[in-house]
């Protein structure tokens, strides 16, 4: 089997896991609903301050939502020992790290793209101008939160108050990639398309991304094997 | 009223320089205090540490 | 021995550091910030050695990693903890600063904002390491957040920079003139200030073989 053979076999395997309980996914969404209810009350949902804040709200709502997804992909491979049976199985750790990597971020991105168009009805925003591009930057900066979010969660899945370190440890590595896909966002719900001035962001979400994908799959060996 | 304006020119620069020297103070104290804690932190474990190594070198004795 | 030298060094280092603050004293006023300038003269040596701690950190981390040796797990603990008390430090006496010269105790500007990230991911790996029991795991799982941590800041420090060139500035560097004599102070106190960060360390290195000790020894207790 080759490299990208494994990698589309554990993400199958994760979302086929994930799609028959639903105990993440549904956590998650409800969470996320639940976030952006409460933001209503925190301040007055006129148009002005939404516009001004939509990027804000909308990834701080993704990237909590996201850590409860996260927490699960590593801990649900620990009942039965199905974690030492997957690094003992017969792909690289980086296979494995990165097929979890993918099926979390088609979990988060399905999670994201629900929150969406009921964000846009709450607070009475119409999101949809800049639509390819809006998608094009959930993409980078859901791919930056599940690359980081799934090393971490290998990192903490043995250790006591996993739940807790998962997102003291994610969210300050996460800082520039998620004040980029806030500064983009903003604009692009508002309806300004990606511009010389915004293009800087949108590189550093890049590189965010491709930095520490390298990073992730350089490590993740000795993260899983130890 | 030369010599009062002279006067008040003093009294202010006076108070400035104390303002500007308790916020000196404050910051200096600061970082000293930090320094202490961190210090006394280590103090702290160092002893810890050496009561654990003791108390296990005699239990060890105590059983050969 | 070796103890002694320690603390002998670490005297002289805070020696240094105490007859400084009367030289500082005593030296004019700054032009355009007057006396508080004279905080830059604890800050700046903090950041310095904060920083040094940092690259020390990820260097030993890498070690660890390449060679399994302990010995580079202690040292990444060691410089990180050290690092960590200064750049506390280095938080504590900038923000005092900025309320006098800028009037506000903190603003989002790049160096602070970066500042206290990567005082929170520094806290963040001493906790990660509270949290793992396993000497072997908690090294390498430390390490690897300890590389993740240290690629992080220069992408906070420009992602910073330019959200911040976006928005209007508050306030920025007042700028200074630093007249010569007083760098001969400036230098000593860095000088003292990289010692006693070197003397915490070594200390800490003991007391991180002393807890191997101890875990040995409890080794050879349950084995009896």
């Amino acid at each position: 089997m080759g490299f990208f053979r494994q990698v589309l076999v554990i993400a199958a395997k994760d979302l086929r896991a994930e799609l028959r309980t639903k105990e993440a996914i549904n956590a998650s969404l409800a969470f996320a609903l639940v976030i952006l209810l409460l933001f209503s009350f925190a301040f007055d949902p006129t148009e002005d301050t939404t516009r001004e804040i939509s990027g804000g709200l909308l990834w701080i709502v993704f990237a909590f939502a996201g850590a409860l997804v996260l927490n699960r992909s590593f801990a649900r491979e620990l009942p039965n020992d199905c974690l030492d049976a997957l690094i003992a199985a017969p792909i690289s750790g980086a296979a494995l790290f990165l097929g979890k990597a993918v099926a979390n971020f088609l979990l988060v991105l399905a999670v994201e793209l629900v929150s969406l168009p009921v964000f846009g009805i709450f607070y009475n925003v119409r999101w949809t101008s800049q639509f390819g591009e809006l998608m094009l930057v959930l993409a980078l900066g859901t791919w930056a939160l599940t690359v980081i979010g799934t090393i971490f969660s290998a990192l903490t899945v043995n250790i006591r108050l996993r739940e807790v370190m998962l997102p003291m440890l994610t969210y300050p590595i996460l800082v520039p990639a998620l004040l980029g896909a806030m500064q983009l966002t903003t604009g692009l719900v508002a309806g300004k398309p990606i511009g010389p001035d915004t293009m800087a962001w949108l590189k550093m979400l890049i590189g965010f991304d491709v930095v520490y994908t390298a990073v992730s799959l350089v490590l993740v060996e000795s993260v899983l094997v130890g | 009223m030369n010599v009062i304006s002279l006067v008040a020119q003093l009294v202010s620069d006076a108070e400035r320089l104390q303002h500007q020297y308790e916020f000196l103070s404050y910051g200096l104290t600061a970082a000293w205090v930090i320094l202490v804690i961190y210090v006394l932190m280590m103090v702290a474990r160092e002893r810890k540490l050496k009561r654990e190594i003791a108390s296990l070198r005699a239990m060890l004795e105590e059983r050969r | 021995m070796r103890e002694k030298i320690l603390y002998v060094l670490g005297i002289v280092a805070l020696l240094i550091l105490a007859w400084n603050i009367n030289a500082i004293a005593r030296l004019p006023e700054e032009t355009q910030q007057g006396v508080t300038f004279k905080i830059i003269f604890f800050h700046v040596p903090m950041w310095a050695a904060a920083m040094t701690a940092a690259c020390a950190a990820l260097l030993a981390s890498v070690g660890f990693l390449v060679t399994k040796n302990f010995r580079f797990d202690a040292a990444a603990v060691a410089v990180t903890e050290v690092g960590l008390a200064f750049t506390t430090v280095g938080l504590v006496t900038g923000s005092i600063w900025g309320r006098e010269i800028w009037g506000i105790w903190w603003t989002w500007d790049a160096r602070l904002t970066s500042a206290l990230v990567c005082w929170l991911l520094y806290a963040g790996y001493l906790m990660l390491r509270k949290a793992i029991e396993e000497p072997t795991q908690r090294a390498t799982f430390a390490a690897v957040f300890s590389i993740f941590a240290f690629i992080d800041v220069p992408i906070v420090v420009f992602s910073i920079k330019w959200w911040r060139t976006q928005h209007p500035q508050p306030v920025f560097w007042a700028g200074g003139s630093f007249p010569p004599d007083w760098t001969t102070h400036f230098l000593w106190n860095m000088v003292a200030m990289l010692l006693f960060g070197i003397v915490m360390v070594a200390v800490r290195l003991r007391q991180e073989e002393a807890q191997r000790e101890i875990d040995s020894l409890r080794r050879t207790a349950h084995a009896q």
